[in-house]
């Protein structure tokens, strides 16, 4: 990988040169450049400057990279294919270290000084919800009174709430208030409030029942004869009101709606429907689609 | 652990909500293909719905047909209407695939096309980027277009919807200014030309009704005049409308509405109607003119409240805009 290539580089040249040479230096400064690159805080919004505070976050990863990357490489150096993944993880810990309290409640702040739904807060809230994340500050409220799975169900549903909550509600937030005025207080509060929220709806029974996509090859089905597919069979078949064989391509009477759908519930290909009429795909695709619309409430009417 | 994709504010947790509509939805399908489609198609447009919910916009999701078990079994949908922007079909990438793959049923009435990629769990989805036409069917995910492009289509369409329903406000008087002697263009002033009449009001009415006999005519603080023309199939028709205020207290004003004719002479139209709509636009109060000399309404309203004045002659009406 390219990638993987020009870090190695610039790492192996810091290992080879001695510390505060200039050989080093300018390694060092290759090796940060590299890796911020990559980052997903601290970015301008595209087509400005980087200025603010976004300038001020790549400066504060910039410089604790700066510092912490000889060491990590004394220390810890990455093995010889694995240097990428070495190197978002240096990438984290700088978050981890860098995001502090003020730079997500200025992040807050700059998302404020925008209109609603203008462009300029929408960056601002995607750093910021980025932000809390990779900080490491929010908090898991609760998390000892329940099941380890279930918790996390619980948890994913709550974080989408808060994360609902700060972008409307942004214009809220006031920076004065609380005693020690952390704006990590406001979200984990929210948090703690759609947990307790989030409970209400969900069932401890209900985490076993997610599956993952390869069980989903083996979900239990209902076992009724009449399925839906079979009804809506029927019912275009019979054709009781004349409308499905009637709607048809123009010119084709014999590519109806009709006959179409029932070769697709039959599990019959685009490709193979469209051979058979000598029609193509995309004329009949889109017919189709339009009438399953057209007839939507006569499906409703039927079934 | 893929960090990047675990931290982006285009990534999705995919929790109970998601997973219950996709179960609901999918139970309705007896082939074990169709089901799995359907479960993965909703989940796509959930993770979608959530990210625009982040934006502040709202979407009706039983507009879509991905929301109607019937179009569902007939079509491989994951559709999401946006209104006043368009459909956007929101398609599932599997953990591992390299294109976004979209059916032939949906090529077109598609604004544009997302590429939702669900993991193994299938409790995380990230939304790749977009592309705004099928290309065919087949999109290596490598040529999608940023989300950002989208993001920033769907929120100028939303501004510029809030910014025209701001311009669709009709012009309003503010009665309150008629206080400090302002009189509109159009208007002239009327105090001591509005006098109580007997009230005339066919249907309901809102708040008290003032005695007509209790009221003091010098108690009208200030009143005002404007001629309204109806053109009607007869010829056109002109009336004078009297608006006269009682202030009641810092907030609460009592309003009389009054319609006569500009000729004194002269009737009220036989089948003239008074209205008054308040801010919905639904009419709270009316009368008929039968052969009279003048039509008065009166009702009380508060400081900042919205209200109009409907006069309707035949298929005519002309309406006056007012915030108390």
């Amino acid at each position: 990988m390219v990638i993987d290539a020009t870090l190695e580089h610039y790492i192996t040249q810091l290992q080879q040169h001695p510390q505060a040479t200039e050989a080093w230096q300018h390694a060092l400064l290759a090796l940060v450049e590299s890796i911020l690159r990559s980052r997903k805080i601290g970015r301008a919004l595209r087509g400005n400057s980087l200025t603010g505070i976004y300038l001020e976050i790549t400066t504060r990863l910039e410089n604790w990279l700066f510092e912490s990357l000889p060491k990590a490489i004394a220390q810890n150096p990455p093995a010889v294919d694995a240097v990428t993944a070495w190197s978002s993880q240096q990438l984290y810990y700088a978050y981890r270290h860098v995001l502090s309290d003020d730079l997500l409640k200025q992040l807050a702040l700059e998302a404020q000084n925008h209109p609603a739904q203008s462009v300029e807060r929408h960056h601002a809230l995607s750093q910021l919800l980025d932000a809390i994340q990779l900080s490491g500050r929010l908090a898991h409220p609760h998390r000892k009174t329940f099941a380890p799975e279930f918790y996390e169900l619980l948890y994913d549903e709550a974080v989408n709430r808060t994360w609902v909550y700060i972008c409307r509600h942004i214009d809220t937030y006031d920076p004065d208030r609380g005693q020690n005025k952390k704006f990590m207080n406001w979200v984990n509060f929210r948090l703690d409030r759609m947990i307790i929220e989030c409970r209400r709806d969900v069932d401890e029974q209900d985490v076993d029942e997610l599956p993952s996509f390869s069980e989903l090859e083996n979900l239990a089905q209902p076992s009724e004869p009449d399925s839906l597919a079979a009804e809506l069979h029927a019912c275009i078949e019979q054709d009781q009101d004349q409308l499905f064989q009637q709607a048809h391509i123009r010119n084709r009477p014999d590519v109806s709606f009709q006959a179409i759908a029932l070769a697709r519930l039959e599990d019959e290909s685009w490709e193979a429907i469209a051979s058979r009429f000598n029609v193509k795909v995309p004329t009949l695709s889109s017919f189709f689609q339009r009438c399953c619309t057209k007839f939507a409430p006569k499906f409703q009417e039927y079934l | 652990m893929n960090l990047s994709n675990a931290t982006s504010s285009s990534s999705i947790r995919l929790a109970l909500t998601a997973h219950r509509w996709a179960q609901q939805f999918s139970r309705q399908q007896a082939n074990p293909v169709k089901a799995k489609q359907v479960y993965l198609n909703t989940l796509s447009v959930c993770a979608v719905q959530m990210y625009l919910d982040r934006l502040g916009i709202d979407v009706d999701l039983t507009h879509n047909q991905s929301w109607n078990s019937a179009q569902q079994t007939l079509m491989d949908v994951a559709d999401l209407v946006i209104s006043g922007w368009g459909v956007l079909e929101c398609r599932p990438v599997p953990p591992g695939a390299e294109a976004l793959i979209i059916p032939p049923e949906v090529w077109s009435d598609r604004q544009g096309y997302v590429a939702v990629q669900l993991d193994e769990s299938l409790r995380r989805a990230e939304l790749l980027g977009w592309v705004t036409t099928a290309h065919a069917g087949t999109v290596p995910l490598t040529a999608l277009t940023s989300l950002d492009e989208l993001t920033i289509q769907l929120l100028q369409s939303r501004s510029e919807q809030t910014a025209s329903q701001v311009k669709m406000q009709p012009e309003r008087i503010h009665l309150g200014r008629w206080l400090n002697t302002v009189v509109d263009a159009g208007w002239h002033a009327a105090e001591g030309l509005l006098q109580p009449l007997e009230l005339q009001t066919e249907f309901g009415f809102r708040g008290d009704r003032p005695d007509a006999d209790s009221i003091d005519p010098q108690e009208i603080a200030v009143a005002r005049c404007k001629t309204l023309v109806l053109s009607t199939s007869h010829g056109s028709v002109a009336v004078n409308l009297m608006v006269g205020l009682l202030p009641q207290s810092s907030n609460e004003t009592e309003i009389w509405v009054q319609i006569s004719p500009t000729d004194p002479e002269q009737q009220l139209p036989v089948h003239l109607r008074l209205m008054i709509l308040d801010e919905q636009g639904d009419d709270v109060m009316n009368a008929q003119a039968r052969a009279t000399e003048a039509m008065q309404l009166r009702f009380t309203g508060q400081t900042g409240e919205l209200f109009s004045v409907k006069v309707v002659l035949d298929q005519e009406s002309v309406v006056e805009h007012f915030i108390i």
